[in-house]
C-alpha cells in the first residue's frame, strides 16, 4: 500500500510538472513587439531580405508553439518554442537596428549629395558671375543665368522631397540637378572661351 | 454437481466464500460457472452461467430467486439481479463486498496500464503516419520570396499579403497537426493552404511583372511624348527671339524631363509620371506666356504696320533707299522706291523679344530711325550704320517707363545702336544692334547713307513689303 501511494505521488507529481508547462507569453509578446518595431522602421523597404528572415523566424516559433498547443496537456513542452521566440525577438531587434542604419545611410548619402550639389551650384553661381561678358556671349550668359535659376529651383524641389522623407526620390532628383549643374559649368566655360577668343 | 463445485473453487478464492454456491446448491442448481469481472469505478460484474433446466425450478424465475438468495446471503445488492437467457448476472460494488471480492491488485493494474501505454507509444513511433508538407511550405516561402524580389509588395500588394497570410495559416495548421498523435494527423488542409499560398504568390509575381511591363511601356511612352512636346517648343523658341522668361520655363520643363527619365530607370514610375505632369504644367505655362505675348503683339501690330507703311511710302515718294528690320523674322530688307530689292539675314540683341527699355538690357529698339553716320574702318564690327537712337519717341517712352516704375530710376536709355557687320553666327548676340554678314554690309553700305530711313519692328505681317 505504501509503495502504491509512493508511485501514485510520483505519477501525480509528473502530471503536475508536465501539465503546468505554459506557453511563453512574455517571449511571444516581446518577439511581436520587436517585429512591429522593425516594421515601423520601414525594414521591409530598407532591409527586405532580413525583414523576411525575421518574419520567418517568428512564424517558425509560432508554429512550434502551435504544435505544442495541439498536444495532450500532459505532454506539452514549450521549451523549444520559447527558445525560438527569444531568437526571433533577437533577429527582429537586429533587423530594426539594421533598417534604421540603412535608412540613416541613405539619408546621409542624400544629405551628402545635397551638400555637394549645393557647393557645386554655388561654384556655378560664382563662375557665372565672374564670367567675362562680351558682345559674343551676353546672350549665352543670360541664358545660363536663367538655366541656373531653374536648376536651383529643381534643387529646392529635391530638398523638399528629402525633408518629406522621400530619400530615394530625392536621390534621383538631386542626381539630375547635379548633372544639369555640371552642364551649366561647361556652358560657362564655353561662353568664357568665346569672349576670350573674340578679344584675341 | 461435483464439477460445478470444483469450478466454483477454481474461480476465485473469494468466490469460494461467496454465498452463491451453497445457496445455489440449496436451490437445486446442478451446474454453474461463476465468473467475476472487475469493472471501472470499483464495480464488479458477477456472472453465473447456468441453464434453467439445471436448476430445481427449471426456469429463469429460479435463477432470480437464486440471485436474490445469494446476494441476501452476503449483503444488500447494489443493483437488482437480472438475467438474460440462461445467464444470471449482476453488478456489485467492490467496496460493498470487500470480504467477498478481491479485485486484482492496483500494482498489477498500473503495470498493465504502463505496459499498454508503452506499447501504444512505441507502436505510434513505429507507425509512420502522414508526413508534414515541409516541401510545400518551402516552395510557398520561395514563391513569396520571388514575389517580393519582383516588386509584388509595391505593385501587387494585395496578392502578396494574401499569400503571406496563407503561408502563416498553412504553417500553423501543419504545426497543429504535428502536435497530434501520428495516427490522427491529417495534413490535407495545411497542404491545400500552402499550395494556394504558392499559387497566389506566383499570381502576384505575374501580376507584378505585367504591371511593371505595362507601367514601363506606358511611362516611357509618356516620357517620349513629353520629350517630343518639349522639342517642339524648343524649335519654336529657337526660331523666335530669345525670351528669357520663356527659356526659364522651358528649362524647368526640361529638368522635369530628366528627372522623369531618371525615376523611370529605377522603376519609380509614379514619381516619374508626377515629374512629367509637373513638366507639362510648365509647358502649359509657357504656352500661356507665349499666348499672352502674342496677344500683346497683336495689339501692337497696327502701330508697327503704320511705321513700316510710312517708311515704304517715304521711300516710294522720295525715290530713296530705306531699311526695314523684322525682328521676329530676323530679316533686314533693303527697299528702293518702296519695293524690297534685297533681304539680309540678321542677328539682333540677345534679348530682343521686347522693345528696348534701358541701356544694357540686350534688346534691339523698335521704332523709326535714320542713319546718322556710316562707319567704315572706325568700327570694330567691320562696317556700321549708326542710327539716331534714342529718338524723341524713345525718350518719351523711357521717361514714362521710369515714371511708372517699369524700369529703375537709375537706368540709362542707352545709345550707339547700329546696323553693323560681323554677323553670321546664327544667334542673337549683340547688345541691341542689328548684325549682318560682312558681305551683306558691303552690299548695304553701297546703297544707303546718312539720312536713310530705318524702321525696326518686332513683327510684320508683310502687307507693304
Amino acid at each position: 500500500m505504501v509503495r502504491f501511494a509512493k508511485m501514485l505521488t510520483l505519477v501525480l507529481a509528473f502530471a503536475v510538472v508536465a501539465g503546468c508547462s505554459k506557453p511563453p507569453e512574455v517571449e511571444i509578446a516581446a518577439a511581436n513587439t520587436s517585429i512591429q518595431a522593425a516594421k515601423s522602421a520601414e525594414a521591409e523597404m530598407y532591409v527586405p531580405k532580413a525583414y523576411r528572415a525575421a518574419m520567418d523566424s517568428l512564424n517558425a516559433a509560432t508554429a512550434a508553439k502551435t504544435e505544442q498547443d495541439a498536444k495532450f496537456v500532459l505532454f506539452r513542452s514549450y521549451g523549444k518554442s520559447k527558445e525560438m521566440f527569444v531568437r526571433a525577438d533577437a533577429i527582429a531587434k537586429q533587423v530594426a537596428t539594421d533598417a534604421a542604419a540603412e535608412k540613416a545611410r541613405v539619408k546621409n548619402e542624400v544629405t551628402q549629395m545635397l551638400a555637394d550639389t549645393k557647393v557645386l551650384l554655388d561654384s556655378v553661381q560664382v563662375a557665372v558671375n565672374k564670367a567675362p561678358v562680351g558682345k559674343g556671349n551676353k546672350a549665352d550668359i543670360e541664358l545660363i543665368k536663367s538655366d541656373l535659376m531653374s536648376v536651383i529651383a529643381a534643387y529646392d524641389d529635391a530638398n523638399m522631397e528629402f525633408n518629406n522623407g522621400k530619400y530615394l526620390t530625392a536621390r534621383s532628383k538631386i542626381s539630375v540637378v547635379k548633372q544639369k549643374a555640371d552642364g551649366i559649368l561647361v556652358e560657362v566655360q564655353t561662353a568664357t572661351d568665346k569672349v576670350k577668343k573674340g578679344r584675341r | 454437481m461435483e464439477a460445478g463445485l470444483q469450478s466454483a473453487r477454481n474461480a476465485s478464492v473469494s468466490l469460494a466464500r461467496f454465498a452463491v454456491v451453497p445457496t445455489a446448491l440449496q436451490l437445486g442448481a446442478r451446474d454453474f460457472s461463476p465468473r467475476i469481472i472487475p469493472l471501472w469505478g470499483g464495480q464488479t460484474f458477477l456472472s453465473v452461467t447456468s441453464s434453467p433446466h439445471r436448476f430445481a425450478g427449471g426456469c429463469p424465475s429460479g435463477v432470480l430467486r437464486l440471485a436474490s438468495a445469494c446476494l441476501s446471503a452476503g449483503r444488500r445488492p447494489r443493483l437488482p439481479a437480472s438475467h438474460f437467457g440462461s445467464d444470471f448476472y449482476t453488478t456489485f460494488s467492490a467496496t460493498e463486498f470487500p470480504h467477498l471480492i478481491h479485485l486484482p491488485r492496483p500494482k498489477v493494474l498500473l503495470t498493465i496500464s504502463l505496459f499498454v501505454l508503452t506499447a501504444l507509444t512505441t507502436g505510434c513511433e513505429f507507425f509512420r503516419g502522414p508526413q508534414p508538407p515541409l516541401a510545400r511550405l518551402q516552395n510557398a516561402k520561395d514563391a513569396l520570396e520571388r514575389a517580393a524580389a519582383s516588386g509584388s509588395i509595391k505593385y501587387s500588394e494585395g496578392a502578396y499579403r494574401h499569400a503571406e497570410r496563407l503561408i502563416q495559416t498553412g504553417w500553423m495548421e501543419m504545426a497543429r497537426q504535428n502536435g497530434r498523435i501520428s495516427i490522427f494527423r491529417n495534413y490535407f488542409k495545411a497542404d491545400s493552404l500552402l499550395r494556394r499560398a504558392e499559387s497566389v504568390a506566383e499570381h502576384g509575381m505575374r501580376e507584378t511583372q505585367d504591371s511593371l511591363n505595362t507601367l514601363d511601356k506606358r511611362q516611357w511612352k509618356e516620357i517620349r511624348d513629353y520629350e517630343n512636346e518639349l522639342n517642339t517648343w524648343r524649335d519654336a523658341l529657337d526660331g523666335s527671339l530669345i525670351l528669357f522668361q520663356a527659356e526659364r520655363i522651358w528649362t524647368d520643363a526640361d529638368i522635369h524631363l530628366s528627372s522623369a527619365k531618371q525615376l523611370a530607370k529605377i522603376k519609380e514610375y509614379e514619381e516619374s509620371h508626377r515629374s512629367v505632369a509637373l513638366g507639362r504644367q510648365r509647358l502649359a505655362r509657357l504656352g500661356e506666356f507665349i499666348a499672352k505675348r502674342e496677344g500683346d503683339e497683336a495689339a501692337s501690330m497696327k502701330i508697327w504696320r503704320q511705321w513700316v507703311d510710312a517708311v515704304v511710302e517715304q521711300s516710294k515718294r522720295d525715290q530713296i533707299y530705306a531699311i526695314a528690320v523684322d525682328k521676329v523674322a530676323h530679316k533686314t530688307y533693303l527697299l528702293k522706291n518702296g519695293r524690297v530689292v534685297r533681304t539680309y539675314q540678321s542677328e539682333l540683341g540677345y534679348n530682343s523679344a521686347s522693345n528696348k527699355l534701358f541701356a544694357g538690357d540686350g534688346a534691339t529698339p523698335e521704332g523709326t530711325y535714320k542713319v546718322t553716320k556710316v562707319k567704315i574702318g572706325d568700327t570694330k564690327y567691320y562696317k556700321a550704320l549708326l542710327l539716331n537712337y534714342p529718338s524723341e519717341a524713345d525718350y518719351r517712352r523711357f521717361a514714362d517707363n521710369k515714371r511708372n516704375g517699369i524700369i529703375s530710376k537709375h537706368s540709362g536709355i542707352g545709345r550707339l545702336i547700329e546696323v553693323h557687320g560681323d554677323g553670321g553666327s546664327g544667334s542673337d548676340w549683340t547688345d541691341g544692334c542689328v548684325a549682318l554678314t560682312n558681305a551683306d554690309m558691303d552690299h548695304l553700305v553701297k546703297h544707303v547713307g546718312v539720312g536713310t530711313p530705318v524702321v525696326i519692328v518686332r513683327r510684320y505681317d508683310g502687307g507693304s513689303l
